[in-house]
């Protein structure tokens, strides 16, 4: 499964938006936020360790794209060119958490945040596991596996070669098939 | 389409998939997305003012109105200029006792006739 593409008539339908957006249609970007909040939210929330700097990189990617709308070529995708703004941003946040985090609090990045709603326990293994995972791993996964992204538009949108977006994903679910094998073999 | 295997064993990855994505599901539910609209869009309305080429653009119907406007003005006083000037060289050429063409012409003529004069009478 790849990420959803509009149909011609919504493109040309999402083409004429942009352009009103473009000419300083204020109710016009509004449809378009409408629009693409919820995928913007999916890309940033696999790439940011946390909900809060999901939302935050969302916020930014949508005031950035705002700010570059007159740059934005109508033939293009729009959700493609969003996302990509989106995940900038929030490897961006994941920069700039690291160096605080290394600065301040170097005990944050051996302490899990731990969800209190992980009920399951397939959901808490699984937040678990996800934790240990190198950033990039999990962000490639998450894409992948659950936002059905193909390997060269996570690539795309996280400035990685196609083959290392493959790579990651490989290693990421060996690493989790490990961490949960208990858990399979239990039931 | 091959597909590979994920994580759980077979059978199992849809599982994995459904648990992975109520992991990255934000709380709240449509309040949560009704919020998040709504603070996109104020970030976004408030730094509205300092993009320029949208103050640029929100203005350009006014600019495009005001730039013909001025071409009109300066086509028509461009008009006008070359009108009076006009007017004026017709009303020294009717004020004038000689007209300068004719001045010019005789001058010429009288010049010709010197020289075939001066050849008839010349040694």
């Amino acid at each position: 499964m790849t990420a959803p593409s509009p149909e011609p008539a919504q493109a040309d339908a999402e083409r004429a938006l942009v352009r009103e957006a473009q000419s300083g249609s204020e109710s016009a970007f509004a449809v378009l936020v409408h629009t693409h909040m919820r995928r913007a939210y999916a890309v940033a929330r696999a790439i940011c360790a946390t909900h809060e700097d999901a939302e935050d990189a969302v916020q930014d990617g949508f005031l950035h794209a705002y700010k570059a709308l007159e740059r934005f070529r109508p033939e293009q995708a729009f959700a493609a060119w969003l996302n990509r703004i989106v995940a900038n941003a929030a490897l961006d946040i994941g920069r700039r958490r690291k160096v605080r985090d290394a600065d301040t609090l170097p005990e944050t990045l051996s302490v899990p945040l731990f969800d209190p709603s992980e009920r399951s326990e397939l959901r808490g293994r699984l937040g678990l596991a996800l934790r240990v995972l190198p950033d990039r791993q999990r962000s490639v996964l998450v894409l992948h596996d659950v936002e059905g992204y193909t390997h060269g538009e996570i690539g795309t949108m996280l400035g990685i070669p196609e083959g290392t977006a493959r790579s990651d994903l490989h290693h990421a679910r060996a690493s989790l098939r490990e961490r949960l094998r208990d858990l399979w073999s239990e039931r | 389409m091959r597909m590979e295997p994920r994580i759980g064993p077979a059978g199992r990855d849809d599982e994995v998939t459904r648990a992975l994505r109520a992991l990255h599901a934000p709380a709240g539910g449509e309040a949560f997305w009704e919020g998040l609209e709504r603070r996109i869009l104020a970030r976004v309305t408030n730094t509205d003012d300092d993009i320029w080429w949208r103050q640029f653009s929100r203005w350009r119907r006014e600019l495009a109105l005001a730039g013909a406007a001025a071409a009109v003005v300066a086509g028509f006083a461009a008009h006008h200029s070359n009108h009076v000037r006009s007017l004026a060289a017709y009303r020294e050429i009717e004020s004038s006792t000689v007209a300068p063409v004719q001045v010019a012409s005789e001058t010429e003529r009288e010049a010709s006739r010197d020289v075939t004069l001066r050849y008839v009478v010349g040694p």
